[in-house]
């Protein structure tokens, strides 16, 4: 298991290593920096100002400073957000989207995992008939469309709900994003839960179950057990897909979390924020998909790292 | 003998929308009684089992009775019908690695059938897992019983599985070809291991198989099943001695007849290898060495022209590769020649026009031939990359003489390989090889795959191409019978060495190596020792 | 739970259901499909036609302008040029008298040259000292069947030219994902060893890229137009292409038939194409077939988001953008767009699941 833990980390390095790379240049090579809209700006003290930043260098001394940076885990001012690093910046923000994507995620699962199995063992009537709806619902109605309206259903008409915002966390402010953001996900698990489940009911050595007199109760629990091998490792992309949704529902929503400072902070080349999310992100995803394998490994013996 | 039936099932039909698996199947089981039935795959013998055990699929339509003890199994209420399998009736499947459990330890899947039948209390389950599977003889039981399935080897995994069906000690066990996805030395073991513990806990047994000669030991009664119906059915001696049903005779006829052809020591040698040996790199990562295992090692092979070499073992043996090596189809070390001339430092495109003389047959029908490809396409590949000039029209000629050499009908050239038998896929392998005129052909278990029937026709058409053609074969086989029908010679093979090599009759009577004796015990265990 | 719910539960009870369902399924995605490629040269609008008498106007299947809009369109006018104003309506003709204490000027005719409403106007005939005029004026009548949007263009219109663009992006993208994901894919499996080794372990570091964020980086770097946003859809979206058709090949390069053929001295080139990839054709529509909807959603997540293709040019995302900012007051602008997308997306799933059901082969 150690070895396993250390032979990622290493394979992980040279991973980030392209991912600041390829993010650092394509940044750069983007037309128009991060103080074009304040027109008007004296030349001389735009020239300040982008030496402050030390955006007068040569592109591979800056690329430099910021590889050192980053090797003491410093993201960088932010640009656009004067008087903050990107480390203050995240500081506050990478907890809330944090947070809003295990909640999403703890209630895709919730949801997602038993209907998908009551769906398998009773593939019909109500139960099966609501799996479908779910599904098609998370399928077929992005995020980017549910979120408006809830907002209008459930904040403007009926006025359960705030329409938007944050306000330090406040429960009432997290259903409608949680919501919009498991919805999606609710789908993809329900039917890996459904067929995963349908596939394993139907394996020989269930039927080696049956013809021993086991109770449903036993084959089910069993069942589950490889069942579940697909949903774990959906995990991963679970994750990387809750990040996608969070730049969304961010957006929709007015939460201030990373996925709405990196959409404002690519909109306005504020380099230091989008190299920072990127950098980020990609940790993230490659800590989850550890955290997985390592899952995996405990729950099905065929897969031991030792 | 003439106890009342336990167990009787009384006309049972399966069917699958139109077509009818088993098609009103009768007979009783006494108490103590042993009763083997033995059909072709498709016969439904092993459905008629799984549908009174009711462990057939919703599409399954299942009628008659199956009556125990009285009650009719088919229409027992979910509960009782618990109560009774695995208590009363307990079942031993084909593939043991499939039929058990992946998560769970073989020790807790025996004691949960224990907790449930034998109301035991968690711990004394667990010991008694263990003394069971010491029962069936799997050394170090209490370690073993943390063991999961795929950390045992095949001949374990069926002990484990003959465990829990013990375990409960039932009136009735019913095995579903339990030994058929076995080496024949470990099938001979376990045959030994579930007739010992049948006789030791009194039980009725109801044997299913597709070979009449495995079950003549034990067997009191046999049914013989073909096309969801038993043709014939009486006590075991009476079937094999003076069978009636020509379905029967047929079966019993279709064991190959050894020919004990003499080696011709005259003829030119054809293919010779020197200190062959393979190795299996195991890949590594980008930067970790790869381990190397060893498949093949210091192996020495002489072939004459019109000759049959025998490769015996079983699997992982090393076998199959040797076969591919001696083609070159893997990359070997060591000396090899093929008519004089040293194939040894031949690279991949030099080889190319050799490989029209040296060809290879496989084991598996439905696995060597690409489903996406027309029969025809598939049997003039080889012409397209030796005789690149000919027209897409000679082509369709030649892939008709081709079928005709195996005696297929030309007709079958436009059709797709799922739409043809097994018997008749292998037909069209062998013409795939043939139609370049090969002098050297590898038979990869050209037989294994197909029922006994069709295995005897496949024989002797490789025999009447060989005689014809003046080829030489290497027939590699895990089964003696078969390879003892086909060569003039034998070489056993066991971990990638050849450890005994001879005449094939020679072999036979003075075989020096227990290895080969085992293999020749369990060869004769299966062979009809009828007239 | 009874023996009977356990029983149900193994595969092979619903074909029927499995065929209608496919049936439905391309049945939509054949409407839409011809309904976006053909729809806009059929469409009386223009899809950047600006109609500024028709601001959002509601969906509707009677034709504009209604009596109330020639209503308020003449009070309107009444009210800007301070006179006063009678009509009647005869037919498609609508006879306007002009009234004011000063003499109507003539040119007033001109007016109703800018609006959507009316044709040209025809002066009929002058009042008593030019105090008043009389003009025949031609209502045009326009259908509006899905409504404007909030610059007056027909959604409809624009409802099928965001379809094109979001499923054309769909197809090239998934087709740049197919040809990249299957020549590496095919090339590492078959080959095999450390090129393998090599080639899967690229894989692996693009694969841990943020995907969205770096379509978002490209989009925001190299600007709004159509080519890249495809290309860049489908330079991230071939890696789970690449895997399968690795996979593939890895596993149909063991099979005997592949071993026969290189028996027979066939060349790498033919095998790959003879035998592997025919082989493994089943599996990469299985994928394209989760891939097309996932990357028209990913564009049209992208065009919400504002980077996607750039005006009067619309998608899917772009229209649903729209209709999300005017929800409260139109919420058609969000509807008809939204039932488009979801159509698309639940009949490509569809097809998918029916398909992979049908390969046996799992997966989502």
């Amino acid at each position: 298991m150690l070895r396993l833990v250390l032979a990622r980390t290493a394979a992980a390095i040279p991973t980030l290593f392209a991912i600041v790379t390829l993010a650092f240049f394509v940044m750069r090579l983007a037309p128009g920096g991060p103080f074009d809209s304040e027109r008007g700006l004296d030349p001389e003290i735009m020239k300040n100002v982008q030496h402050a930043y030390g955006l007068d260098l040569p592109l591979y001394k800056q690329y430099g400073l910021y590889l050192w940076h980053l090797l003491h885990g410093d993201l960088g001012p932010s640009l656009h957000w004067r008087d903050f690093s990107v480390n203050d910046i995240f500081k506050v923000a990478l907890p809330i989207s944090m947070q809003i994507g295990a909640e999403a995620l703890a209630f895709a699962l919730l949801v997602g995992v038993p209907l998908g199995m009551a769906a398998a063992i009773r593939p019909h009537g109500i139960v099966l008939w609501l799996a479908r709806i779910v599904t098609l619902c998370g399928i077929a109605v992005p995020a980017f469309i549910v979120a408006p309206l809830l907002q209008v259903g459930f904040g403007l008409n009926l006025r359960w709900l705030p329409v938007a915002g944050w306000d330090d966390g406040d429960w009432r402010h997290q259903i409608l994003p949680v919501f919009t953001l498991a919805l999606p996900q609710i789908a993809v698990i329900l039917r890996l839960t459904q067929a995963a489940m349908r596939d394993t009911l139907s394996a020989p050595f269930i039927r080696t179950l049956r013809a021993f007199g086991l109770p449903s109760s036993h084959i089910y629990l069993h069942a589950f057990r490889g069942a579940c091998l697909p949903v774990l490792s959906y995990l991963g992309p679970a994750a990387a897909g809750l990040l996608t949704g969070t730049v969304v529902v961010e957006t929709i929503f007015s939460i201030p979390g990373l996925g709405r400072y990196f959409v404002d902070g690519a909109l306005g080349r504020d380099y230091t924020i989008v190299m920072g999310t990127v950098v980020t992100v990609a940790v993230f995803i490659i800590v989850f998909n550890l955290l997985v394998d390592l899952a995996y490994g405990l729950v099905d013996p065929r897969v031991r790292h030792d | 003998m003439e106890e009342p039936a336990i167990l009787s099932f009384d006309d049972l039909h399966v069917r699958y929308g139109a077509h009818e698996a088993v098609k009103g199947v009768s007979f009783d089981l006494a108490r103590g009684q042993v009763v083997a039935i033995v059909g072709e795959s498709g016969s439904g013998k092993s459905q008629t089992v799984l549908a009174a055990m009711r462990l057939l699929g919703p599409d399954a339509l299942v009628e008659g009775k199956v009556l125990f003890e009285g009650k009719d199994l088919l229409r027992l209420p979910g509960k009782e019908l618990n109560a009774i399998r695995g208590r009363r009736i307990a079942m031993i499947f084909q593939e043991p690695m499939s039929a058990l459990d992946p998560f769970v330890p073989v020790g807790a899947q025996i004691a949960a059938v224990l907790r449930r039948h034998m109301d035991l209390s968690r711990a004394a389950a667990k010991t008694r897992a263990v003394e069971l599977i010491d029962l069936v003889g799997i050394p170090e039981p209490t370690r073993r019983a943390h063991a999961y399935v795929h950390e045992l080897s095949g001949g374990q995994r069926q002990r484990v599985a003959i465990a829990m069906a013990v375990s409960c000690n039932p009136e009735i066990l019913i095995a579903d070809e339990p030994t058929t996805a076995l080496d024949v030395t470990v099938e001979a073991r376990i045959l030994d291991l579930i007739t010992e513990l049948k006789t030791r806990l009194g039980m009725a047994m109801i044997f299913i198989s597709h070979d009449l000669g495995l079950v003549r030991r034990f067997a009191d009664q046999i049914h013989v099943m073909r096309a969801g119906e038993i043709v014939e059915s009486g006590p075991a001696h009476r079937i094999l001695t003076a069978p009636e049903h020509e379905y029967t005779k047929m079966l019993l006829a279709a064991a190959p007849r050894a020919m004990n052809r003499a080696p011709q020591k005259d003829a030119p040698v054809l293919l010779e290898a020197r200190d062959l040996s393979v190795h299996f790199s195991l890949r590594g990562g980008l930067f970790t060495t790869p381990k190397k295992v060893k498949a093949v090692g210091h192996v020495d092979v002489t072939l004459r022209q019109g000759q049959t070499l025998g490769l015996v073992g079983e699997s992982g043996s090393g076998k199959s590769t040797l076969g591919r090596a001696l083609l070159k189809l893997v990359p070997a070390s060591g000396y090899i020649s093929f008519e004089d001339r040293d194939l040894s430092p031949l690279n991949r495109a030099a080889m190319r026009p050799l490989r029209r003389k040296m060809q290879l047959v496989f084991q598996d029908p439905y696995g060597s031939l690409s489903p996406r490809m027309t029969i025809g396409d598939i049997v003039t590949e080889g012409l397209r990359v030796h005789e690149p000039h000919l027209s897409r029209a000679d082509r369709d000629t030649r892939a008709a003489q081709a079928l005709d050499e195996v005696r297929l009908d030309a007709v079958l050239r436009y059709r797709f390989p799922n739409e043809l038998s097994g018997g008749q896929r292998q037909r069209v392998a062998i013409a795939r090889a043939m139609i370049l005129k090969p002098k050297l052909v590898v038979l990869d278990e050209p037989t294994s795959a197909l029922d006994r029937s069709v295995q005897a026709d496949i024989l002797d058409l490789l025999a009447k191409l060989q005689s014809d053609h003046g080829l030489s074969y290497v027939f590699i086989s895990h089964d003696l019978s078969v390879v003892r029908a086909m060569a003039e010679e034998i070489a056993v093979m066991k971990d990638g060495r050849v450890i005994e090599h001879g005449e094939t009759a020679d072999i036979l009577t003075h075989a020096k190596d227990a290895y080969t004796q085992g293999l020749i015990a369990a060869a004769t265990l299966k062979a009809l020792q009828v007239a | 739970m009874t023996e009977s719910a356990m029983i149900e539960t193994l595969p092979g009870a619903r074909p029927s259901t499995t065929r209608l369902s496919t049936i439905a399924s391309l049945a939509i995605l054949i409407a839409i499909g011809l309904a976006c490629f053909l729809g806009p040269w059929l469409s009386p609008h223009a899809y950047d036609r600006v109609y500024r008498d028709y601001v959002l106007t509601g969906p509707s299947l009677v034709a504009h302008p209604s009596p109330e809009e020639l209503d308020m369109s003449l009070s309107a006018l009444t009210q800007r040029l301070h006179i006063e104003s009678a009509y009647a309506i005869e037919g498609d003709t609508l006879h306007l008298t002009l009234k004011s204490p000063a003499p109507v000027d003539p040119r007033v005719a001109r007016y109703f040259d800018h609006s959507d409403l009316f044709g040209t106007a025809k002066i009929i005939g002058h009042g008593a000292g030019d105090h008043s005029l009389h003009l025949d004026l031609p209502i045009r009548q326009i259908y509006f069947l899905f409504g404007t949007d909030a610059n007056g263009r027909d959604l409809l219109t624009r409802t099928l030219i965001a379809g094109r663009i979001s499923l054309a992006v769909g197809i090239l993208a998934s087709l740049v994902a197919l040809f990249v994901g299957v020549a590496w894919g095919a090339t590492a499996g078959y080959l095999g060893g450390s090129v393998d080794a090599i080639m899967m372990r690229v894989v692996e570091v693009v694969y841990a890229l943020p995907f969205i964020f770096l379509v978002i980086v490209l989009v925001v770097v190299f600007g709004r137009n159509f080519v890249l946003i495809f290309v860049a859809i489908g330079a991230v979206e071939w890696l789970d292409m690449a895997r399968i058709v690795r996979g593939q090949t890895l596993s149909i390069k063991r099979r005997d038939y592949v071993a026969a053929a290189e028996a027979l001295g066939a060349t790498t080139p033919a095998i790959l194409w003879r035998h592997i990839l025919p082989n493994a054709a089943g599996p990469i529509v299985a994928y394209l077939t989760v891939l097309v909807p996932r990357v028209i959603l990913l564009e049209s997540f992208v065009s919400f988001l504002g980077l996607g293709v750039q005006e009067p040019l619309t998608s899917w995302g772009i229209l649903i953008a729209d209709g999300a900012r005017n929800i409260q007051a139109s919420i058609h602008l969000l509807v008809f767009p939204a039932v488009f997308l979801g159509l698309t997306l639940a009949a490509l799933n569809q097809l998918g699941e029916n398909w992979r059901d049908r390969l046996g082969v799992g997966g989502a």
